[in-house]
């Protein structure tokens, strides 16, 4: 492949994050990473639209507490495992997240006890119905 | 300060080749490369700081720069691709 001859001529590859493997074919292959595009229609989870609402909220149509910029910058910061594991609505949330204890809407103790709070609830739930 | 239009249309732009690990709009695939200007999109906000919720109050000039597929990835392709950049990513094609 001539892109990615080209792309690994470059010296600055440690510098290229995970958002931005577009033409590095050799790279994805080498993460285990399917690079083909999906044409199947996923099914829509209820999660995403709530993820999508929430986003609107804070963002400058709401309260103008974030920005598609700040989002994309916080998503850049993930691991590239982190980012290339995540789905697309995954990444939104934990980019939410992760500027929300940034411009201190919450602490990240708030969000880690949210979240533990959260598990316990389903586990509990989970456990009525087996029971 | 509003920067003030410095590319024409038809113009040979290059992409500048820097590598900042902070937010910016400029596939690295496109660093270095050189296309041709198609269509100023006027000022802009910068993303760059918007990014980190700083204020901009230098707007960038947006340029919709063409770049045959040829010149991106080698070979005979005919296809093309079209990139929104600021000025400040553009240089001239010695640059």
């Amino acid at each position: 492949m001539t892109d990615d001859k080209q792309a690994m001529g470059h010296t600055h590859d440690e510098t290229r994050g995970a958002h931005d493997l577009g033409g590095f074919l050799n790279h994805l292959l080498a993460h285990g990473i399917d690079a083909r595009i999906s044409r199947e229609e996923m099914p829509k989870t209820p999660y995403e639209e709530r993820a999508d609402a929430m986003l609107l909220l804070l963002s400058n149509a709401g309260k103008g507490l974030l920005n598609i910029h700040a989002m994309r910058r916080a998503s850049e910061q993930f691991t590239h495992e982190d980012y290339l594991k995540l789905s697309y609505y995954d990444r939104w949330l934990r980019a939410m997240a992760a500027l929300c204890i940034e411009t201190g809407v919450f602490s990240d103790q708030e969000w880690q006890a949210k979240q533990q709070q959260v598990l316990s609830q389903n586990k509990a739930a989970q456990q009525r119905k087996s029971d | 300060m509003a920067e003030t239009q410095e590319f024409s249309i038809g113009q040979m732009v290059r992409v500048k080749r820097l590598w900042p690990t902070d937010h910016h709009r400029v596939p690295y695939y496109l660093k270095g490369k050189i296309g041709q200007v198609a269509t100023c999109l006027g000022p802009v906000e910068n993303p760059e700081l918007t990014a980190y919720f700083k204020k901009s109050s230098d707007q960038h000039i947006l340029y919709r720069v063409r770049f045959t597929h040829a010149n991106l990835w080698g070979g005979n392709q005919t296809d093309e691709t079209y990139a929104d950049l600021a000025g400040k990513w553009l240089c001239e094609p010695e640059g």
